[in-house]
Formats: structure tokens, sequence, C-alpha cells
């Protein structure tokens, strides 16, 4: 067992550290309210705090709540509790964490090894903080303004990714948005929908509701003389939506976004990947947004600008989230100009079992727009044969259009 | 720590470090734990090993699209209730005793849930499996569940447990959990093992392997893992495909052994497809099955 390598300045105690770590999660989007700043300290105590891998453990268990939040975390853990800004002591140098690490999501998780090779390199120098202040009583903790403009020691690095976020920031534009919303619930009614295996109560139906029945029926005795009935319910359809954040996708890419937010607004069930290189899904980002909170929401990520690969980035989603999401009652939509820098072989795979796998597949290519456009690109062209509706949409009344016209397939 | 480890090894369940600080914080902090990872990595087997460690019940809800509170948490016996009140017509009781009766514990049946909160002996361990198969509506249902452990039934009140649970929720990723249910929760990735942990799974769940056929198939897997295919094998498969290598007495990995029961491992042709390629042209399965065909 290593000794403890947590370095702490001296004059603060080990709960206001805790609580500075969980504020600055808190800001990243984690999900951490006071309980969890309460269990993570009660699940130090049951650790202990003799070893830092257990410590790490132990608060990734309480305040992380997915793998994307996982891998944040053990990097932002080193930052904050083994950065030498606290201790003028201890010579630690932290490397700042890899933007790969950062920002890739979707990503097969990597194996939680406690020491790496950096870690190793790193002697302890410093004795054990937690000595007396352990549980120590602390109300200097700082706002979060402090927080957010690096005035706390240890956050400038916290600040620096919210700013390189702001470099990587794709804003979606608030006009037309009553457009959207129309074109999104048009589309929603246009597709089919099936039932699911969930009943629903009504006066009809194909089976006998008996809960009902005998609620029904109490006030007239024991005798049963109406009947209440359950059917299928309608099962929702649902959507997942692909968008090209490559650089030649600027603009078209927006007002897609756009068209995902509004269809978020309308629907439980959409599922919206940015890809470039590699495929990242914002879903969650969408849906938290609040309608005038849109200004100014941003989609971060190292999937906005650079080259394209549509094929690899789809292989990746077949293969990590295919078997849950591409259902007979999805529907596939992809924003991209289908300029391909990867592989064709592999956009025509995934196309292929995307086609076979899903309701409709909608193809929205702004190139399409301009007259004398011909699909000739390698890329699109291997797309081409398992496209159910091939269109463009540069505002939100074209899209309007498209969902009028749109059917599913099966 | 280790003590846990050794508890669940003696039981055939091979943790690690995470998973075994996962247990004893769910243990100590009475919280439910959330597993997710890729399918077949042992998710639910934490659950059975949990109780066979802790001696007690294992109650287990499995979710799936359409569940509702009447399959999961409790129901009236309606067809018993309405005989009730046919026998019960002409006895002349006031309407409020008949009612009484009529919601009585005696006609409740207890779902697994209900189940759960009303062990009168130990915490029983209470398993809800592939939580993401069921509906949003039903998580919603579960919430007061899991903070609180407890209950509201309308005819009777609120149910609170006598012996908390220990409750572990699994799930596949099929949908975004809701935050509501994940912050009520302590989450746990498991994915999958690297080639010393899953010879030590295999070792732990067959004893009578031989460790160069574990070792073999921890390579093989390891290798076809990272393969692009449509369903990714997980330990299960492993475990299935050990025993069926011994079952025809193969001690060692070969091509073609590996062609015939390749149907342990890959449920879908073009992964069969993929890996009969790899195996042909392919550099690193290639050379796992060389050391195999040699030996023989």
């Amino acid at each position: 067992m290593s000794l403890c390598r947590v370095s702490c300045p001296p004059t603060t105690s080990l709960v206001r550290h805790v609580t500075i770590f969980c504020q600055k999660l808190r800001q990243l989007g984690f999900l951490i309210g006071p309980e969890q700043t309460i269990d993570s300290l009660r699940a130090m105590e049951i650790t202990g705090v003799a070893n830092v891998t257990d410590v790490k453990e132990a608060l990734r268990l309480v305040l992380c709540s997915s793998p994307d939040e996982q891998k944040l975390f053990d990097e932002l853990f080193e930052v904050h509790f083994r950065s030498n800004s606290w201790s003028s002591l201890d010579p630690i140098s932290i490397e700042p964490p890899s933007e790969d690490n950062l920002l890739a999501m979707g990503r097969k998780q990597k194996p939680v090894d406690s020491a790496s090779p950096a870690e190793k390199r790193k002697t302890p120098t410093v004795k054990s903080p937690f000595s007396q202040e352990l549980y120590g009583i602390d109300t200097g903790i700082p706002s979060e303004m402090d927080l957010l403009e690096g005035r706390d020691a240890g956050s400038s690095f916290l600040t620096s990714i919210l700013h390189r976020d702001a470099a990587t920031r794709a804003r979606i534009p608030v006009d037309d948005l009553d457009m959207a919303m129309e074109a999104a619930k048009l589309l929603l009614n246009r597709a089919k929908r099936e039932t699911s295996r969930r009943l629903e109560m009504g006066m009809r139906g194909r089976q006998l509701d008996f809960r009902r029945t005998l609620r029904i029926n109490r006030q007239g005795g024991s005798e049963i003389f109406k009947l209440a009935w359950k059917s299928p319910k309608p099962k929702p359809i649902r959507f997942v939506l692909f968008c090209d954040g490559s650089r030649s996708m600027s603009g078209f890419a927006e007002r897609f976004l756009q068209f995902a937010y509004a269809l978020t607004c309308c629907s439980a069930h959409v599922e919206v990947f940015l890809f470039s290189t590699h495929v990242k899904r914002v879903t969650a980002k969408l849906y938290r947004t609040k309608r005038h909170e849109l200004q100014a929401l941003s989609v971060q990520g190292a999937e906005w600008g650079g080259g394209t690969r549509i094929g690899e980035s789809l292989a990746t989603f077949i293969q990590l989230e295919g078997r849950n999401m591409l259902e007979k009652n999805t529907v596939i939509m992809i924003g991209s100009d289908g300029l391909e820098t990867g592989s064709v072989e592999v956009l025509q795979q995934s196309m292929k079992i995307i086609h076979s796998r899903s309701a409709s597949v909608i193809w929205l290519n702004p190139l399409l727009a301009m007259p004398g456009y011909e699909p000739t690109a390698r890329g699109m062209q291997a797309a081409l044969p398992y496209i159910d509706t091939f269109s463009h949409a540069h505002d939100a009344r074209s899209y309007k259009k498209m969902a009028a016209a749109f059917r599913c397939r099966r | 720590m280790s003590a846990i480890d050794a508890a669940f090894a003696n039981h055939g369940y091979v943790t690690d470090g995470s998973t075994a600080t996962a247990l004893r914080l769910m243990i100590s902090l009475q919280k439910p734990l959330l597993i997710e990872g890729p399918a077949g990595v042992g998710k639910t087997e934490i659950a059975k090993a949990l109780a066979q460690v802790l001696q007690t019940r294992l109650i287990r809800l499995q979710c799936y699209e359409g569940l509702d509170v009447h399959s999961a948490l409790y129901e009236w016996n309606y067809q018993k209730q309405l005989l009730h009140l046919k026998l019960s017509e002409n006895d002349g009781r006031s309407l409020r005793q008949k009612e009484a009766d009529l919601f009585d514990q005696t006609f409740l049946l207890r779902r697994p849930l209900l189940e759960a909160l009303t062990d009168q002996v130990s915490s029983p361990v209470l398993l809800i499996d592939e939580i993401d198969r069921a509906d949003e509506a039903f998580e919603a249902y579960l919430l007061e569940t899991l903070a609180e452990f407890q209950v509201t039934i309308p005819e009777l009140g609120t149910v609170v447990a006598q012996h908390r649970p220990y409750i572990v929720l699994t799930s596949n990723r099929t949908r975004e959990l809701s935050d509501a249910l994940r912050r009520r929760c302590l989450y746990q990735w498991i994915s999958y093992p690297d080639i010393e942990k899953e010879m030590q799974i295999l070792q732990a769940k067959i004893p009578d392997i031989n460790k160069a056929l574990a070792e073999q198939i921890s390579q093989m897997m390891e290798q076809i893992r990272c393969l692009p295919l449509v369903k990714t094998p997980g330990i299960a498969e492993s475990l299935d495909w050990a025993i069926a290598l011994m079952t025809l007495h193969q001690g060692v990995l070969d091509t073609e052994t590996m062609q015939e029961t390749l149907g342990c491992i890959l449920k879908d042709r073009d992964d069969w497809e993929l890996v009969l390629h790899e195996m042909k042209h392919g550099e690193f399965l290639k050379n796992t099955l060389s050391a195999g065909n040699v030996e023989r």
C-alpha cells in the first residue's frame, strides 16, 4: 500500500478541498448536489485516506454517472489533488490531460490503471496532510464566480478547459426556431407509429383491465356491469441524427443542430451525434438546454472542424450503440456533404447495416441545393443505394418541406 | 479490501480494485449501485455473487418494455377479491368493514420490489436487471424505492423497509437513464476484462481447465474484441467456449477446432465471416493459433 501522495495546502482542510472539487465538477456538467458531496466524504471515511487509489475510486463511484464523466474525472482528480499549485514543497509537475482523453467520447473505456507510468515517475515528497484537520469545519468555500474566474488556486486548469471549448463551439441559431419546431412536429407525425408492448387503459381494447373494472364497479356493490379494457400503446418512433461537424459543413451544420434541438423538444426519443474524425453523443446536452438558453448553447468537442470520416464514425456508432439504437422504429438522419476522407468501403458497409436495421434513412446534403450538383463524390456514391430520402435543407422552411415529403420505408 | 476480494473469489467471482470498492461503499453507504457495461461482462453475476457472499436472498426483477408498477411492485388479487365480494354479499356487515376487508394484505400479490422491502429476516439483495429495457415511466416509480427504501400503496399506506435491501441495478445503455435515477445511485462501469483477469475468471469458473487453454482463449478473445464486430463476445461467451472445448477434449486451440466452435462466441453471420477472414489473412489471430497448431 503506497503512502498518501495527495497534496493539500497546510492551512485548509480536506473537506474544503473535496467541496471545491465537487463544485468544479458540477460546473463541468457532472450531476452533483450537496448529497453527493456529503456521500463522497462519507465514502472517504469508509475507505480511509491512506491510499490515494482507494480515495480516487471511492470518489469516482459517488461523483460520476457515465463512462465519459469517469474519464474526465480521472484526469481532473490528478490535476486537483496532485497539483503542485497548493504546495511549494511539492516539486511534482503536472502534465495537462491529453485532449484525446478529455474529449474523446464513445470510445472503449481504458482499463482503470491506478499507477500509470507517469505517476510512477513522480516521487512522493509530501507527508500525509490529513493529520488533524481531516474533518475540520470550514466555511471559506470560494463562490462560483471565484471558480469561474480562476481566482481560486488550482482552478486555472478548469478555466482553461472552459475557454478552450469556446474556441471549438458551434452556436445554434435562434431565428426561425418556431418554424423548425413545426418541421419537427410534422416529421414526427409523418413517421409511422408501431405499437409497444405496454398497455394503455381505455373503454375499448383487447384485454380486460381488472383493476379499473373493480374500481368502476365498486360503487354498484359487487355486481360487475361496466368493463374497462387495455390495449397496446402506440410506440414512439425514434430518431438518431448524425451531424457532420467538419469545416466544409459550417453554416449547414448549425441549422441541422437547430432542427435536432427542435426534435428533442417535441420527442423524448431523439439521439444526436456529432462526427468528423470520430463520433460523439450530444443528446444529453441538447435535452438539458431550455429554450431561452439556446443563445448560449454551444456544442463542444474535438468533432467540430477537421476532416470527415463518415464511415468510421458510423461504424463506431454501430459497434457501440447499434445493438440498442438501431431498431425497426428508428429513423436515421444524416446531415453531411458526403466528402469522405476515410475508407469508402467502411462507409458502404456501415450504411448497409444502418439501412437494414432502421425504419428509414434520411440524408441531407447541402450541396444538393446547388444547381447542377450530381452526387458523384466517392463517399456519396457508396452511400446512395442505402438512402431512402435524399434531400437538401438549408433553412427551417426547407426542413418543413422535407418533413412533409417524408415517408417511412417500413 | 482483500476480504471482499477473497469472499467473492470463494464464490467464483473475480473482482478488481474498483469493483471491490464499489461493493464496499454500497454496503456501507446503503446506496443502490448502478452498474453499466457491455453485454456479457458479468454485471448480473455481481448481484448473484453478492447474495451468496452475504448469505442472503436474491430477489430479481427483470425489466422489459411495458413493465409496469403492477408487475414490479404489487397487484391486488382481483379474482379473489371478486369472489370474496360475492361470498360476503349478504353477511350484513357494514360497507366500511367490507372495504377494509377487500384491501387486506391477504389480497395483496407481492411483486419483487415489495418483496424486497418487506423481508422480515434480513436484508435481501435486490437485482433490477437491464433497467434500460423498461421505459422512462417506470424509472420514476423506482425513485422512491431507491432513495427512501419505501413504497407507497394508495390502499395501504407507505411500506418502509425493515431491513434495507442491497439494490443492484444493471444497464446495457440501450438508452440514457434519467439524471434523477443516476443521482440516487453509485455508478460503476465494467468493461471487458484484460487477458489476466479473463484467465482468472476462466480458472475460477471452470476449475478443471488447463492453464494453457485458458491463456489461449483469453488472448484470442482479447484480439477478437478488437475487431469491428456486430456483437462483441463477452465473458459469458468465453466461458461457453471454454466448456465447449473441454467437452470436445481439446487441450489446445488450433485453426480447425476454432472454426468448428466459432458458434460459441460469434452470434452473427457477418462477424463469423470477418473472423474467418482474419484467421486466414490477418496477423494476430494467426499467431495465437499457430502456437496451438505447432503444439498439436
